[in-house]
């Protein structure tokens, strides 16, 4: 488990460093490792690809919301959709 | 070399994703079937392959009573909730009655909540202790807990409103000071029904209740707020839809609504009845 969290961290800085000028923000970082654990490791059918829930999360980062938190959230909840909904209601826009 | 370093720092910096307002979810891009128009209703679609949801197949819910729906937005998508009464046997005289919940990722999978049933039946004796109807609940962003608010019958046929409180949405604690209305006798001037519809927004409890001011009147709309459910009976009562006129499908007043805010617009939902 630390092993992949190590894993996950230095994948996220890869990205945030992986563009020549540094250009992505931590909200960018912090949306993709949560759109990584949504779509690509829980596989919920909310989202019809990746790109949506990148687009929603940066449309809440963009609104303010801790997307960072919600990243963290996220990969804890291990796939767990009540848990997921519950990381949203404390760190994401919630109820619509 | 110039024109090469130029060319990967604009890729490393092209704009990837739309930023918009909202993202906009087609169901039929997450469901598995298709969605056919309505006839006459102009702008719906129905799910080609309801229902979605008749049983959980838990042991406690082979009947489903009450249930009411909450949506939860995760990064502008929506999951939803269900919650339900339900009891063992159809056959039973008396009804073992519990509540669950259930959560899906397109509102056609459903996932039963493995700590299922998580309400604490009230006394055999009690105001609420033969049945509970119409349950609604909705989420309480001050407080970060879910609100319940349900029509209870007593054995001796009173019927009043009480509300819950639960953090997770599957453990209950009923409120002490319940029933907070009673449906037994008028409030004001109002005999309330039965409750259709329940929002918390800022800290604000508002119900709609189907109810009428004279003793044959069809069940018109009523909105209550206040800080809390226990305020109810005290908050003034606007009228906010009168039930259709005679003749109409709606003539006898509303059995069930539900609030959609889209784009600016409040819309309410209702389920009507008549003659």
């Amino acid at each position: 488990m630390r092993l992949r969290r190590v894993m996950r961290m230095l994948g996220g800085l890869a990205l945030a460093c992986g563009g020549l000028t540094g250009c992505l923000g931590p909200e960018q970082v912090a949306c993709e490792e949560a759109c990584d654990t949504l779509v690509g490791e829980c596989g919920f059918a909310a989202y019809p690809d990746r790109t949506s829930c990148m687009e929603g999360c940066l449309n809440d980062a963009d609104q303010g919301a801790p997307v960072s938190g919600l990243s963290t959230c996220v990969y804890e909840a291990e796939c767990d959709p009540f848990e997921v909904v519950a990381c949203s209601r404390a760190y994401g826009a919630g109820e619509e | 070399m110039r024109r090469t370093w130029l060319f990967l720092a604009m890729t490393a910096c092209a704009q990837e994703y739309d930023v918009t307002a909202h993202v906009d979810v087609d169901p039929e891009a997450v469901t598995e079937c298709d969605f056919d128009e309505v006839d006459g209703a102009p702008g719906f679609s129905a799910y080609s392959c309801n229902p979605v949801f008749t049983t959980s197949d838990e042991p406690w819910a082979g009947v489903l009573g009450s249930t009411t729906f909450l949506e939860s937005s995760v990064v502008q998508h929506p999951f939803y909730q269900i919650w339900y009464v339900g009891w063992p046997d159809a056959d039973a005289e008396d009804r073992d009655f519990q509540i669950g919940t259930a959560i899906s990722a397109d509102g056609t999978e459903w996932e039963a909540h493995g700590d299922n049933p998580g309400w604490d039946k009230a006394a055999a004796d009690a105001w609420d202790g033969d049945d509970i109807q119409n349950i609604k609940v909705a989420w309480d962003d001050r407080t970060q807990q879910y609100r319940m608010a349900y029509g209870g019958i007593s054995r001796d046929y009173f019927f009043g409103i009480g509300t819950a409180a639960s953090v997770d949405g599957v453990h209950w604690v009923r409120d002490p000071l319940n029933p907070a209305l009673s449906l037994s006798a008028a409030v004001g001037d109002i005999d309330y029904a039965w409750p259709v519809a329940y929002t918390i927004d800022d800290g604000q409890h508002t119900a709609l209740f189907a109810g009428t001011d004279s003793e044959e009147g069809a069940l018109d709309l009523y909105e209550l707020t206040a800080d809390d459910p226990v305020g109810w009976p005290l908050a003034e009562p606007r009228r906010i839809l009168e039930a259709g006129a005679p003749g109409a499908f709606d003539d006898e007043g509303f059995l069930d609504a539900a609030l959609v805010h889209h784009e600016g617009v409040d819309w309410l939902f209702y389920i009507g009845f008549g003659r």
